[in-house]
């Protein structure tokens, strides 16, 4: 069942010198039982995407259309009031950066039961010990609850946030480059944990970092310039790369099992999302560039069931 | 005459009281029943109880005045007290009255104070005889409002300075207390006074540790209570604006957009008041009192920490636990509570005692400018008043200014210290 669906979100940022099209008319479900992945290169769309589920996009950006239901209610139609209601308990997201992400002074346990206790009649005992649990449950032993961030490593914050993020059983969870700037030994014992928080929520995993969404996520969507280039299962996006950037991106990527072959770098530059390019957003860096890339938008293929790809060659290429 | 207890006093025989003075009665009348002196050597002064016992069934007055000695020989003092005490119990009927004097060595007399006197505040005493109990307190005899005795000797010439004209000769002067009783008609009827504390106390030019100022007010008592006047107005005025500007600051800070504009220009005019004109203007349009006083320093105050807190919480405001606390599910008063005012604290609180020296010093110069609260005694009112007097003595000039330094750059050295421990740009390692 989805849980979440979106439908033509478009968020842009107004600056001096025109709308910045962050996300340009985005469309994907996000399903019980299920993590979603969305991949893509810096600037691409992915944290903006993350902050209008939960109505937190920063100013002068501004979703200027799309829905986006959660549980079927359309939260872009939500007062402040109510947002604030569905914010944690419905949705919640880990966010990029999570070593920024606690108040440096208040005490973690402090801020897990600041968090149960906007939403749940509690008491600040109950929180307490709930907040123990949550972070025993991730792996942070307990009586770290009484320190500060600054006490914490990166991991143990990382973590720390992840517990904060599943306080009041959301029914969503939204990760936001959860394992980004950790070392790679910490980045195996978070991912671990996204999996086991995986199996209880319905989650969307953003990352850069493909062999962490292939390792997590059921279905991957591909964004490129503030728009999905390609969506499907992970077998699919994987295995059966349809667009030319997914193929880009996933021969950039170094395989540890496959066979040994030079890494291949997308030729140009993330376009000026002032400026996009006319119709096909991938059309100067596309090896496969055909003159019609470049004058007519390219339709969404289902290349194969549930495997779509933004290209007008997808499935010939 | 019969005697009770004690040391009994008698017409012809003085006694030497605690600090050699001697007591004596005079003018004793007995004809109405028993009157006895008794003179105790407690205190410092002795205390003296009169006691009479009606024996007759005739009405009428019975008298007695208790004369201390005191020795002069100096010149002429700018001013005198004659503090006292007298306490009564009596018949319900029998009616009272006091007089003090006090004469020369020339054996001129001058009444300085009169129970039914009308500059007297002893209670339910303004009428003359008057039959209620009476515990009278310790008297201060303004020397200024003394009416002499024999009319005489001040006749057309009120307005000079009675303790001068008293004390114009070297002798032995005498304190005399004169006492009369009126009993009712019953036979029975009694009364009993004591007078204690009864002594002449006369204030040079130079008393107490730094002298008195220009009303004879002891100047190291003044300097003292006016450390509290410092302090109070330092402390309080600081911690108003700091309160004013933390609230505005935050709010500007955190909300931003048209608000943060309003309340910038609004700080931004008062920053450009000037300030002296403004002072001026409102000493006249309110009554200055120390409260008012306290607030105009708080209010022209806050605009400075508003800035700095400002900056800082829009600063802070980028950090990611504030998208955090946002994204679970924080109203903005929450995070303006809980996360921003935690966060730039340690700044209001460098902020808070940096701003008393300021205050302490601001609060010197309005009362030095005689712009302060006219019922309080503090360090600029004193500086003033030494001011109007040509600077008579460096004594009472200094102490002011000198405390007014001290207590603001001890303040000032706190305040630096916890800035570089708390900026962590000046932080050294």
């Amino acid at each position: 069942m989805a849980i979440l669906e979106v439908k033509g979100l478009r968020v842009y940022f107004e600056t001096v010198r025109g709308s910045v099209k962050a996300v340009d008319d985005i469309s994907f479900t996000a399903n019980e039982g299920e993590a979603l992945g969305i991949a893509g290169e810096s600037g691409c769309g992915k944290t903006t995407t993350a902050l209008a589920l939960m109505r937190l996009i920063p100013k002068p950006g501004r979703v200027v259309s799309g829905e986006v239901r959660l549980n079927g209610k359309d939260i872009m139609k939500m007062s402040e009031a109510e947002m604030r209601k569905v914010r944690w308990k419905d949705i919640s997201i880990a966010f990029q950066g999570s070593l920024n992400a606690f108040n440096p002074v208040q005490t973690i346990g402090g801020q897990i039961v600041e968090a149960i206790r906007t939403h749940e009649d509690v008491s600040k005992a109950k929180a307490f010990d709930r907040a123990r649990q949550l972070l025993q449950s991730v792996g942070v032993d307990p009586g770290n609850a009484d320190r500060y961030p600054h006490e914490l490593s990166g991991g143990m914050k990382q973590r720390a946030m992840i517990s904060m993020a599943m306080a009041n059983n959301p029914d969503l969870l939204v990760a936001d480059e959860p394992t980004t700037a950790l070392d790679v030994i910490v980045q195996a014992q978070v991912l671990k944990l996204m999996k086991r928080v995986q199996s209880k929520v319905a989650m969307i995993l953003i990352s850069h970092d493909l062999s962490v969404i292939s390792e997590i996520c059921d279905r991957v969507a591909i964004m490129y310039a503030g728009k999905i280039v390609e969506f499907g299962t992970s077998e699919d996006i994987f295995s059966r790369p349809a667009h030319p950037y997914t193929r880009g991106l996933l021969s950039a990527f170094p395989s540890v099992s496959g066979e040994k072959k030079h890494l291949e770098a997308i030729k140009g530059n993330p376009p000026d999302l002032l400026t996009p390019p006319s119709a096909c957003r991938f059309h100067p860096r596309c090896p496969y560039y055909k003159e019609k890339c470049s004058t007519v938008d390219p339709p969404m293929i289902e290349v194969s069931p549930k495997h779509f790809a933004l290209c007008h060659f997808a499935g010939e290429i | 005459m019969a005697f009770v207890s004690g040391q009994n006093l008698s017409l012809s025989e003085p006694v030497a009281g605690p600090s050699g003075e001697s007591w004596s009665i005079r003018n004793a009348t007995t004809d109405l029943g028993s009157l006895s002196v008794a003179y105790s050597k407690t205190g410092s002064t002795g205390a003296i109880l009169v006691s009479f016992q009606k024996t007759t069934s005739f009405s009428g007055t019975i008298g007695v005045s208790l004369v201390r000695s005191v020795e002069y020989s100096y010149p002429p003092p700018p001013r005198f007290r004659v503090p006292f005490n007298i306490t009564l119990q009596k018949s319900s009927t029998v009616g009272y009255r006091f007089a003090l004097s006090i004469i020369n060595p020339n054996h001129t007399e001058y009444r300085i104070w009169d129970s039914v006197n009308k500059y007297s505040t002893i209670q339910n005493g303004g009428g003359g005889f008057s039959s209620s109990n009476l515990t009278a307190p310790s008297y201060t005899i303004d020397s200024y409002l003394v009416s002499p005795l024999t009319k005489t000797v001040w006749f057309g010439d009120s307005t000079a300075n009675a303790a001068k004209r008293i004390f114009a000769t070297h002798g032995t002067y005498e304190v005399k207390m004169g006492m009369a009783i009126r009993p009712g008609l019953a036979s029975t009827e009694g009364a009993k006074f004591t007078l204690t504390g009864l002594q002449v106390k006369i204030d040079g030019d130079a008393s107490g540790l730094l002298g008195t100022d220009q009303l004879g007010r002891d100047i190291f008592t003044q300097l003292v209570y006016g450390t509290r006047w410092a302090l109070y107005v330092g402390v309080l005025s600081a911690s108003l604006g700091v309160a004013l500007g933390l609230a505005v600051g935050i709010v500007a800070g955190y909300i931003g957009g048209v608000l943060d504009e309003f309340l910038m220009r609004i700080a931004d005019f008062v920053l450009v008041l000037p300030f002296l004109p403004f002072l001026i203007v409102l000493s006249v349009l309110l009554r200055p009192s120390i409260t008012t006083i306290t607030w105009i320093i708080a209010i022209l105050g806050w605009p400075t920490i508003a800035r700095i807190i400002r900056s800082i919480v829009i600063g802070l405001k980028s950090r990611a636990f504030v998208d955090a606390a946002r994204a679970s599910g924080a109203s903005t008063g929450r995070i303006l509570l809980r996360h921003m005012l935690p966060n730039v604290s340690p700044i209001a609180f460098t902020q808070l005692v940096l701003f008393i020296p300021g205050a302490i010093i601001t609060l010197t110069a309005i009362t030095f400018l005689g712009l302060g609260d006219a019922t309080i005694v503090d360090w600029g009112y004193m500086t003033n008043a030494a001011f109007v007097h040509n600077f008579r003595a460096w004594w009472w000039i200094l102490p002011p200014g000198i405390l007014t330094a001290l207590l603001s750059s001890g303040f000032l050295f706190v305040g630096y210290a916890m800035d570089s421990i708390l900026n962590p740009r000046l932080r050294r390692r």
